[in-house]
C-alpha cells in the first residue's frame, strides 16, 4: 500500500487528493481508497497540476534553457508552489470489512490519507462491476477513457483473472444497450 | 462617489504634458552629470569635499576611483544558496480596544546546483501586552516610547535580518559550505530611525543591540565560509550620487551653499544644472550596459558610519533588464573583491530567474505579504478571541461609521 496524498475536497460523488509529490498522481482508472476508519473507494477521474495560489499564473521559464529538467532545477521553488491534485469518483467504501460497490453514507473526511488498494481490494471491485454505470453516465468528456483505463488497470492488478477483459467487455456492452459506436471505442482502448 | 475622476483626469492630462516639456532638460542634465562624472579626480573631489565639510548643504557618499566606470558581472554562479527575506505588519490600531500589532515575515531559501531545493516559510508573531509594544529606556523606566509607525517598522526590519541569521545557523544550510547570499528587501539604512527626534535608547535597542548585531553575527560566519548580506532596491529613488555630483558642480572654491546661493531660487543654482529633479538611477540608466554595475559607493550619512561600524552601508547600482536597481551592502562585504562578485552574479542570477526582480524575494513577499481580507480578518479573530473571554470588543465612532457608511 502506498501513500498518495490527503483529501482536500470531498462530497457525497467524489472526492479530490492533493499529492505529496509534484506529478505524483496515479494514472487514470486507479482505485484508490481514503480514510484510516471509514474507508472509502474512488477510481480516479481527472487530474491536475497547478499553482498553489489560484492569483499565480505559472509562466514560461525554459526559452533560454536545453532541458524541462533544467527548468526545475533553476527553479527549486516550483516544486514548493505546484500542486498536483487528482479527483475521485466515489464508487464504494469498506463497512465492517466487507467492501461495498455503492456510495458511502458520508464521503470522505477532509485530510483522510488517500492510499493505493491491495489486489483483493481491486477483486472486489472486478466482481461487481455495477459502478461503471455511473461512470459511463457521468457528464465528463473523459468518461469513457476512465471506464476503459480501469479495465486496463484491473487487468495489470489481477494477472489471473485471463477473462477480465472479456468479462468488462460483456458488462460495458450491458450498460451501454445499442449504442454501438461508443462500445467500440471503449472497447478499442482496452484492447 | 469618493472621488471625482474626472476632475482628477484632467488635473493628470496637465501632469503628463509638463513631465513631457521636461524630458528635454532631463536628458541635458544627465549629459552634463555623466560629464562631471567622467572627469572625475578622487584628489580634488576629497579636498573639496573636506574643505566644505558643514557648509556644502548636501551630504555626498564617499566615491570611488573612478565612479564612471562600467563593471561587467563574473561568469554566472553555480552552485550556490539564495536567501530572501521580507516582512508584512499590522500597525497598532486605535480604533479596537486592545493594543497589539503582528509582524509576519516571509523567507525563501533557494539552494541551486548539484541539489537544488527550496525552503518558503513564514513566521507570523503577535505583540501584544507593555512588554511587548513599547520599548522602555533601560535608564529611566519613565521614558518609554510605543511600537507602532516609524519604530514599528524598523523592528520589522530587525526581524527579517534575525529570520535570515537563523535560517543562515540552519544544520542543512550550514553544512552545505555552498555560498550563501541572504537578500533583503529595500535598505540596510534605518534612515527613519536615524532622523532628528527619535530617542537614543530607541536607537540603541534597536538598532545597535539587535540590527548591526544580526549584520556583525553574519559577519562572523563570513569568517569560515562564504556568506554575504545584502540588500536590493528596485527602481531606487536616491540622490547619493547627485548630491556628490552637485558638489563636482560647485563653481566655488568652497561649497558654501549659505554663503554663497543662499538669495538664489531652485534652478538658478549653479550645482542645480546638472542634477536638478535627477535621481541616481537617472545617471546610471545610460551609462550601464545589461548586467554590468557600478564601483562601490560610500555612505553619505555620518550617523550610519558612527552606528553601523564595519557595517557600514555601502551601495552600488546594477542595470538588470530596463532598469537600474540598487544593492546595498556592510564595509566587509564592499572590502573583498569575492564577495561583491559573489553578489553582483548572483543578484543578476536570481533577476534572470525572476524576470527582473530577484526569485528569493519574490517567494519571501508572497509568504510575507498581508492582504486587506486578511487584515479584516485578522481584527475578527481579535474579536473572536476577546468575546470568547467576555470581554467587550468596542469600537471607536469613527470605525464604526466607516464601516456602516448610512444614508
Amino acid at each position: 500500500m502506498q501513500r498518495l496524498g490527503e483529501v482536500v475536497e470531498s462530497n457525497t460523488n467524489e472526492f479530490v487528493t492533493q499529492c505529496y509529490e509534484l506529478y505524483d498522481s496515479p494514472a487514470l482508472g486507479t482505485l484508490v481508497k481514503a480514510g484510516e476508519i471509514e474507508t472509502v473507494y474512488g477510481i480516479v477521474i481527472y487530474s491536475s497540476t497547478s499553482g498553489l495560489d489560484p492569483s499565480r499564473r505559472s509562466v514560461a521559464r525554459g526559452q533560454n534553457l536545453e532541458t524541462e529538467r533544467q527548468v526545475y532545477e533553476r527553479n527549486p521553488q516550483l516544486s514548493r508552489l505546484l500542486s498536483t491534485e487528482f479527483s475521485c469518483i466515489t464508487v464504494g467504501y469498506e463497512d465492517s470489512s466487507e467492501v461495498m460497490t455503492y456510495l458511502p453514507p458520508t464521503p470522505p473526511k477532509l485530510h483522510s490519507f488517500v492510499n493505493s488498494c491491495d489486489q483483493e481490494e481491486v477483486r472486489s471491485f472486478v466482481d461487481s462491476m455495477g459502478f461503471m454505470n455511473s461512470i459511463l453516465r457521468l457528464n465528463y468528456p473523459q468518461c469513457d477513457d476512465v471506464v476503459a483505463a480501469f479495465v486496463r488497470f484491473a487487468c495489470a492488478a489481477l494477472p489471473d483473472l485471463v477473462e477480465l477483459k472479456l468479462q468488462a467487455a460483456r458488462q460495458i456492452a450491458n450498460l451501454l444497450g445499442n449504442d454501438t459506436r461508443r462500445l467500440e471505442g471503449i472497447l478499442r482502448r482496452i484492447r | 462617489m469618493a472621488l471625482d475622476l474626472s476632475k482628477t483626469a484632467l488635473q493628470l492630462d496637465k501632469m503628463a504634458d509638463g513631465l513631457k516639456d521636461s524630458n528635454e532638460a532631463v536628458i541635458g542634465r544627465v549629459t552634463a552629470a555623466s560629464e562631471l562624472l567622467a572627469k572625475f579626480e578622487v584628489d580634488k573631489f576629497t579636498e573639496r569635499r573636506n574643505a566644505s565639510l558643514n557648509l556644502f548643504q548636501w551630504s555626498s557618499p564617499d566615491f570611488p576611483i573612478k565612479p564612471s566606470e562600467s563593471i561587467p558581472s563574473p561568469e554566472k554562479p553555480i552552485n550556490y544558496v539564495a536567501i530572501g527575506v521580507d516582512g508584512s505588519h499590522i500597525d497598532v490600531n486605535r480604533h479596537i480596544p486592545v493594543s497589539c500589532f503582528l509582524i509576519n515575515t516571509g523567507i525563501a531559501t533557494l539552494k541551486y546546483g548539484l541539489d537544488p531545493i527550496a525552503e518558503i516559510e513564514s513566521f507570523p508573531k503577535l505583540f501584544s501586552g507593555n512588554s511587548d509594544t513599547i520599548l522602555t529606556d533601560p535608564a529611566n523606566p519613565h521614558r518609554y516610547v510605543p511600537i507602532q509607525g516609524t519604530v514599528l517598522g524598523a523592528i520589522r526590519a530587525v526581524h527579517e535580518i534575525e529570520a535570515l541569521v537563523s535560517k543562515i545557523q540552519t544544520e542543512e544550510i550550514s553544512d552545505s559550505q555552498l555560498p550563501i547570499v541572504g537578500l533583503m528587501d529595500g535598505t540596510l539604512v534605518m534612515l527613519d530611525l536615524l532622523r532628528a527626534g527619535v530617542q537614543d535608547f530607541v536607537i540603541r535597542s534597536v538598532l545597535e543591540e539587535r540590527f548591526v548585531k544580526a549584520l556583525d553575527d553574519i559577519r562572523r560566519y563570513s569568517e569560515d565560509r562564504q556568506v554575504i548580506v545584502a540588500s536590493y532596491i528596485s527602481f531606487p529613488g536616491s540622490t547619493e550620487v547627485m548630491d556628490g555630483i552637485r558638489l563636482l558642480a560647485c563653481p566655488f572654491n568652497t561649497s558654501d551653499c549659505r554663503n554663497y546661493c543662499r538669495n538664489e531660487g531652485v534652478e538658478k543654482r549653479p550645482c542645480d544644472a546638472p542634477t536638478l529633479g535627477l535621481k541616481d538611477r537617472n545617471l546610471f540608466e545610460e551609462s550601464l550596459d545589461e548586467g554590468f554595475r557600478t564601483p562601490i559607493f560610500g555612505s553619505s550619512s555620518q550617523l550610519v558610519k558612527t552606528y553601523y561600524g564595519d557595517n557600514e552601508v555601502n551601495f552600488f547600482y546594477m542595470k538588470v533588464g530596463e532598469e537600474i536597481a540598487r544593492v546595498e551592502i556592510p564595509l566587509w562585504v564592499a572590502e573583498d573583491t569575492r564577495k561583491v562578485d559573489l553578489v553582483h552574479s548572483v543578484v543578476l542570477d536570481q533577476c534572470e530567474l525572476g524576470s527582473g526582480y530577484p526569485a528569493c524575494l519574490i517567494e519571501a513577499h508572497e509568504q510575507a505579504v498581508i492582504s486587506t481580507a486578511d487584515r479584516t480578518y485578522f481584527i475578527n479573530l481579535v474579536e473572536d478571541a476577546l468575546e470568547a473571554r467576555n470581554i467587550r470588543f468596542f469600537t471607536s465612532g469613527k470605525d464604526r461609521s466607516k464601516k456602516l457608511r448610512w444614508l
